[in-house]
């Protein structure tokens, strides 16, 4: 199997993640729902993967770290508390439907800056234009669809400056790019734990830089008298048991990040993904590629008269897994003039060889 | 021997205290409140059986939210005191 969908989730994943996970299973139990052993030694696993997390994205104190389910519910979470300030909101022309569909159900107007694939220039422009008089803004530091980097920092400062108060979508951007929350001035940072950071399904980061509120009530293990959701973070928005073993994978996956360093994540990727580019360039591909220093390692491709949900099935069916159609982000595709057609995406994973990155696109050319 | 017991509402407050105290060598350890220390309902606490003016002032530093302190008197009862 050859494993080229890195971007939806992160199937290879180092070892010591799925140690952790097994370990937790075995030997922990609920965080602040007990004092005795396993219960404290799930709450001391889910305090240190707060404070990697903290000191990865630079966020002041550990307690502004909320442990979601996955980003939509971070995303939630953070657009239902700006939300209730104010109903009109500019987000880029690359957002993922874990924003746009929560806008939509909140009936919040939404102006969209920016829709020319890898043009920062256009973006910043487009928001410079568009913030003025609006309630909130929201923005993905990389599309997941075509791996733009957005100019998230600039966007950031003209948020500042506006006094916007700013929702970063860093589903793919955590752990490969280095994001400093606290420079960056923003109101909330949303990601998945199980894609850049390799921890598994079932997590999900939220960083507060502004009070959050709660989207599931119920037990919180503090202030158990009040009928009330506790006023302090990270318990005000995180009620019922907590998905401990994903979080004891989770703080395994960001000490093996925080050891290889997101830059030096990124560089192979991108050398992989680069790898990708030269050799299905010479086929009838049509590539969506940005400028050195505009793109992660997330490459969408099209092949003219071939319907990219069909070259994905064949691919599977060879034992290469790669993902066709919308990537649940029509927005993106919609600015990039391919909501029609859909892209076939590749997205190269830290533990993928470039030979297998090779046999992949041997076996894309031969449908040409 | 003299013990401190310095609550607060949040398990992770109360594991950022620790942690910080342990980290300037300051012997804490963390716990369940007693239900008298709990008025709200579940709190958690930081034990401390010395130097414990550096430890509040520490906490001070946290800037930790309803930390509070309380004194174990050997008859088992709690006093709440001021550092």
């Amino acid at each position: 199997m050859i494993f080229l969908d890195h971007a939806a989730t992160s199937l290879l994943k180092p070892s010591s993640v799925e140690y952790a996970v097994a370990h937790a299973l075995r030997t922990m139990a609920s965080p602040g729902r007990g004092g005795y052993g396993p219960a404290m030694s799930a709450a001391n696993t889910v305090f240190r993967c707060r404070e990697q997390a903290a000191e990865l994205f630079h966020v002041p104190e550990p307690e502004q770290v909320v442990f979601t389910m996955n980003a939509t519910h971070a995303l939630n979470l953070a657009i239902r508390s700006l939300a209730c300030r104010g109903k009109k909101v500019v987000v880029s022309g690359f957002e993922h439907n874990a924003v746009t569909r929560p806008l939509h159900a909140l009936q919040v107007r939404t102006l969209v800056a920016g829709k020319r694939l890898f043009d920062r220039d256009d973006t910043l422009r487009e928001f410079s234009r568009l913030l003025p008089g609006s309630s909130f803004a929201i923005c993905t530091a990389v599309s997941n669809v075509f791996g733009y980097i957005l100019p998230i920092r600039e966007i950031a400062e003209l948020c500042r400056k506006e006094g916007i108060p700013l929702i970063i979508d860093a589903s793919q951007a955590a752990g490969v790019l280095n994001l400093d929350f606290q420079e960056l001035g923003a109101a909330f940072m949303a990601m998945p734990g199980h894609k850049g950071l390799l921890g598994p399904q079932g997590t999900g980061i939220l960083l507060c830089g502004e009070d959050c509120m709660p989207l599931l009530f119920g037990g919180s293990g503090s202030d158990s008298r009040s009928q009330e959701m506790p006023p302090f973070l990270p318990d005000r928005v995180e009620a019922g048991t907590q998905n401990v073993c994903g979080i004891a994978g989770l703080l395994a996956g960001l000490e093996y990040v925080k050891m290889r360093t997101p830059e030096s994540l990124h560089r192979y990727e991108c050398s992989l993904m680069k790898t990708a580019c030269s050799l299905l360039q010479a086929g009838r591909c049509e590539l969506f590629m940005g400028e050195e220093g505009t793109q992660t390692g997330v490459l969408s491709l099209r092949v003219p008269g071939m319907d990219c949900e069909f070259l994905a099935q064949s691919l599977a069916e060879q034992g290469i897994c790669v993902r066709g159609g919308l990537h649940c982000a029509p927005l993106a595709h919609e600015s990039a003039g391919t909501l029609e057609t859909g892209t076939l995406r590749l997205s190269f994973s830290p533990f993928l060889s470039e030979n297998q990155v090779k046999a992949a696109c041997g076996a894309i050319l031969q449908f040409l | 021997m003299r013990q401190v017991w310095i609550t607060f509402r949040s398990l992770t407050h109360a594991q950022r205290a620790a942690t910080s105290l342990e980290r300037k060598g300051i012997t804490a350890s963390l716990t369940r409140a007693p239900k008298e220390l709990s008025l709200r309902g579940c709190a958690y606490a930081v034990v401390l059986r010395k130097r414990f003016g550096e430890a509040a002032g520490l906490i001070g530093e946290l800037k930790l939210p309803s930390a509070q302190y309380f004194e174990r008197l050997e008859s088992g009862e709690f006093r709440e005191v001021q550092l």
